[in-house]
């Protein structure tokens, strides 16, 4: 009986126990987007010197891995688009409207091809582009650079780096290939050094 | 208590000793077969019940205190979730991969030129022409570093104090005419307190060789080393040794 007691208490204690710590410290909001608040909307600062208000961004709460993406635009409306790549987390983010729609991990440069970064507008859509230099192909391309820096679908590995490209899993190059038009802006913010991760 | 309830739930024991005031302890001690396995039954139940009734009360104040917890847990960390969501930059911290590691230098496009170590090099700028060959040292007007028999010091050696060698340097001198062979003093037999390993080759009398003197046996030469050296084994041996060290260390700290 009093063993019987005894795991009775234990039970208790564990049920209650990860509801006590944890319950509190992961409250996200509902459904697969966070909404900001109309009255007080964050903005980013862009490496250009501007900066864009965000509006919501997509809820994802677990750390992506290579080859990763996720595209959510149900319930947003139509509106200017811009992307946002960051070379420091290795990420790249879709905004409609001020709404995230995208997110994936990319590819960047690699030491010797650095990446550009700075202020690009899309020079050229090519669905099914192949490149002449290095004999590749560059699936749903978006030129960025006139020297052929570019977004393409490309196979998004743990180590690997591209010529200077940023590099995106090919489902989600297809995806914003549909969604980008010639001129949207394309903003890549550069590797600071010593710069604080987030 | 417990012994009165226990009594009162065995009737039937305590009639059959036919007293009803004996103790549950002094039941148990004298009893046998069924009747003990009744007593046994009715402290069970009245453990059970005191369970019962103390259950709620011990889970009334679990909840109490968790609902506390978490209402303090919330109170600190409010703030912090709230600061968090307004930033995307830390949501997309949260979910990047992190920075990337330096070396990284893999190309994703297949087929193209290899650049991995090259392009460095290629892209680095030419040199810049050499110095004229007056801001040079002349090498050519050094001395040389070992004179040969005219006579004049190496450089760097100051010359003994006795006359000078002038013999042709690193030449094994011959034995003189009619010297007997190697190892022989010329009188044929050793003479009495020769050491027992014979006289230095080419019949050098006692005392040394002259200073100055070519080492006898000829010029010197590096012996052959052994294979393996010996540095290489001891460094195998030290690594097996080491190796055979940890696991037995580790197998001593494991629990059985």
């Amino acid at each position: 009986m009093a063993s019987y007691f005894r795991h009775l208490l234990l039970a208790v204690c564990l049920a209650a126990a990860p509801g006590a710590l944890a319950a509190p410290a992961h409250k996200t909001p509902a459904g697969a987007r966070i909404w900001y608040s109309p009255n007080d909307y964050p903005r980013l600062a862009l490496p250009d010197g501007r900066s864009e208000i965000v509006r919501s961004v997509l809820n994802i709460t677990k750390r992506m891995r290579f080859g990763d993406f996720v595209w959510n635009e149900d319930r947003i409306p139509n509106g200017p688009l811009w992307v946002r790549v960051d070379l420091a987390r290795q990420l790249l983010s879709v905004f409609r409207g001020g709404h995230e729609i995208g997110s994936a991990v990319i590819l960047y440069g690699s030491d010797g091809k650095a990446t550009p970064t700075g202020s690009f507008a899309i020079l050229e859509k090519n669905q099914d582009y192949h490149s002449r230099t290095y004999d590749a192909p560059m699936p749903y391309m978006l030129r960025l650079t006139s020297d052929g820096v570019a977004i393409h679908g490309s196979n998004v590995r743990e180590g690997w780096a591209t010529h200077g490209c940023i590099g995106v899993p090919t489902q989600f190059a297809r995806l914003l290939f549909g969604a980008a038009k010639k001129g949207d802006p394309v903003l890549i913010v550069p590797v600071l050094p010593g710069a604080k991760k987030a | 208590m417990c012994s009165t309830s226990a009594f009162s739930a065995s009737n039937g024991v305590g009639n059959i000793f036919g007293t009803g005031l004996l103790r549950t302890t002094s039941l148990i001690r004298r009893t046998d077969g069924p009747a003990r396995f009744h007593l046994l039954a009715a402290r069970r139940s009245t453990r059970r019940k005191r369970a019962l009734l103390l259950t709620p009360l011990v889970i009334g104040a679990l909840v109490l205190a968790v609902g506390q917890g978490r209402e303090a847990v919330s109170r600190v960390s409010r703030e912090k979730i709230i600061a968090a969501l307004k930033d995307p930059l830390s949501l997309f911290g949260d979910r990047s991969p992190g920075e990337r590691r330096p070396g990284a230098l893999l190309a994703s496009k297949k087929g193209g030129p290899h650049e991995r170590v090259l392009s460095t090099i290629r892209d680095r700028p030419q040199a810049g022409d050499l110095p004229p060959a007056a801001d040079n040292p002349d090498f050519t007007a050094a001395p040389p570093l070992f004179e040969s028999s005219s006579g004049a010091p190496p450089v760097g050696v100051t010359p003994a104090s006795g006359p000078p060698f002038s013999g042709t340097p690193f030449l094994f001198p011959g034995p003189p005419p009619g010297a007997p062979p190697r190892g022989m003093p010329p009188g044929g037999t050793p003479p009495e307190g020769t050491p027992p390993g014979g006289t230095p080759p080419g019949g050098t009398p006692p005392g040394g060789p002259p200073p100055g003197d070519p080492p006898p046996g000829g010029p010197p030469e590096t012996p052959p080393l052994p294979i393996p050296e010996p540095a290489t084994w001891t460094m195998m041996l030290l690594g097996l040794l080491t190796m055979g060290a940890a696991k037995r260390l580790r197998a001593a700290r494991r629990p059985r």
